[in-house]
């Protein structure tokens, strides 16, 4: 693999765990508030 | 009628969509498509077309499943009836329920070929066919195209298929928590820990072969990622990219839809949205770009891998990934494995296909899951016949191009045009922010709107032009195989017919209901 291969496969992984880094966050920080604010979305 | 299901986590929908958006393909087609368009350039054209393809028809489609859950319908039929007022709706939306059904007979078959090699890797059924022309050959007798001493006739495939089908029908009778949220909830997290650790046994296989000193992991992972610039100057790399997102996202199914109505009504759907892309995309860059033709290259050179590809997604699934374990320690658990995650990505899909036309035959007639499960699954039995036995002459081939590459793409024209135009793009966007936990940035609004539908539009008349006359023509199709093209077109018109007949009869119930909530 020479350098550009290696910096598009680092450069889409680190796009892709990101991403999903970011939507689990909020997922989690959602799921917290639900639980600490059952009432609020039952 | 029955209080309408709901899913009991939000983990569950989007491990569920996930489920639906991870198949065969994130394994076995992406990594050809990366190495046969541009290497690591193609990323370009793949993230582009996430952008304005991938993610905006995946929030379109979650608005008008959530608005269509609101209004009790859990089919496109009627959610497109209830966005377009016009007595053709329905039978648009009813493309959302013919393409599933259609693909979910050969898928379900495939699915099953994916079972039977896990338990062959673990059995040795295949061992001492150490080449790719031997494993053709096993592959061939046993899918009844080839016959031979291993396999005289179709009987295991069928056994497989059976079993498959059987277990597809009872997901789906255990409705959308007991069912397909427990199915979900175990075989993607699965999924992911084959994957992760067949990640690190290809990236850890060194030169396997010292004679050959240039067959390695690092050559492996350059025949996929090594970028071809002057590729991004070819209009085929584009839509090639753009097909690639379509498929892998399982986008203008009308599945996405029916999961996300049993949504509530001020439920998210813009971050549910984004996490089953993130989720998806995770399963097909990061382990489907690195174990199947990375490990082939070590094992095979690039001149060896390059044949493999051309022959496509599954001559490297199927026959050159068993040679492969053969020739590395503990190989026969690892295929069972490698086998064992294909099945995990076919069986989650294909139960997803499913669902679409339960949530029909529930809504429409009052019928019980259980009994729309059985009925679903007795008629895709019938149907399945002639896919399975007439493989060997096209049929299976003629529908996946004509449903499963085709139709996605104008079901998804129709559905977009129709929700930034018709609905309007202004009440859309206000239903894509309704309860959303993360801001859709505004910037996909004029994405909607112009963006995508030209972008759809662009790719049909591309592939109207260089596809449509040769496959119209059958050319290419042998005398023999005439017949039986000829018949897997009757067929795709009939059940199409029948669908639509079923909506119609079906929208009867429809008519009272008022403008969208």
């Amino acid at each position: 693999m020479n350098t550009g291969g290696f910096l598009f496969l680092i450069a889409s992984w680190t796009v892709i765990i990101a991403l999903n880094l970011f939507c689990f966050s909020k997922l989690g920080g959602a799921e917290r508030e639900r639980t600490q604010n059952p009432d609020r979305n039952s | 009628m029955s209080k309408r299901q709901r899913w009991a986590t939000k983990t569950g929908l989007i491990l569920a969509l996930a489920g639906n958006a991870i198949g065969l393909g994130n394994f076995l087609r992406f990594p050809v498509q990366a190495a046969q368009n541009g290497g690591g350039a193609f990323m370009i054209p793949y993230f582009v077309a996430l952008l304005v393809i991938g993610i905006p028809l995946m929030w379109v489609e979650c608005s008008i499943g959530r608005m269509g859950g609101r209004h009790g319908y859990g089919h496109s039929a009627g959610m497109i009836h209830l966005i377009w007022r016009h007595p053709a709706a329905k039978y648009v939306g009813a493309l959302g329920l013919f393409i599933p059904f259609i693909i979910a007979l050969y898928y379900t078959y495939i699915t099953s070929w994916c079972l039977a090699f896990s338990v062959f890797s673990l059995s040795g059924s295949y061992e001492g066919l150490t080449t790719r022309a031997e494993m053709g050959a096993f592959l061939s007798a046993f899918q009844g195209i080839d016959p031979n001493d291993q396999f005289g006739s179709l009987a295991t495939a069928y056994l497989a298929y059976l079993v498959t089908l059987a277990f597809t029908v009872l997901v789906l009778m255990g409705g959308v928590v007991r069912g397909i949220e427990r199915l979900a909830k175990t075989a993607i997290p699965l999924l992911f820990l084959i994957g992760f650790f067949l990640v690190v046994r290809v990236l850890t296989l060194g030169t396997p072969d010292p004679q050959n000193p240039e067959w390695n992991v690092s050559t492996g992972l350059g025949f996929v990622w090594n970028p071809q610039l002057d590729s991004l100057s070819d209009p085929t790399v584009w839509v090639n990219a753009a097909g690639q997102i379509f498929f892998t996202l399982s986008i203008g199914w009308g599945i996405i839809h029916t999961y996300v109505s049993y949504l509530r009504e001020d439920d998210d759907i813009a971050l549910t949205g984004m996490s089953t892309v993130g989720v998806n995309e995770l399963a097909e860059v990061v382990l489907g770009g690195t174990i199947a033709l990375t490990a082939a290259v070590a094992f095979f050179g690039i001149p060896g891998t390059q044949e493999i590809a051309a022959g496509g997604g599954f001559d490297l699934g199927f026959q050159a990934m068993p040679v492969i374990f053969q020739r590395i320690p503990f190989g026969s658990i690892i295929g069972s494995l490698w086998f064992l995650l294909l099945f995990f990505g076919g069986i989650t899909s294909a139960v997803a296909m499913g669902q679409p036309m339960i949530a029909l035959i529930e809504e429409s007639w009052g019928i019980d899951r259980r009994r729309a499960a059985l009925m679903l699954g007795t008629v895709m039995f019938v149907l399945t016949q002639p896919i399975i036995f007439l493989q060997r002459h096209g049929f299976l081939d003629e529908i996946d191009y004509w449903v499963g590459t085709l139709a996605l793409v104008v079901f998804a024209l129709f559905e977009v045009v129709l929700f930034a135009w018709v609905f309007g793009i202004d009440r859309g966007w206000r239903e894509i922010e309704r309860g959303a936990q993360i801001r859709p940035a505004r910037f996909f609004r004029p994405v909607i709107k112009y963006v995508t539908p030209g972008f759809l539009l662009t790719i049909l008349v591309w592939w109207s032009v260089t596809d449509l006359p040769a496959k119209l023509s059958m050319e290419g199709v042998s005398e023999s195989a005439r017949s039986s093209v000829l018949g897997a077109r009757a067929m795709i018109v009939a059940v199409f017919v029948a669908i639509a007949l079923l909506v119609r009869s079906a929208s009867h119930t429809w008519e009272s209901t008022g403008e969208p909530r």
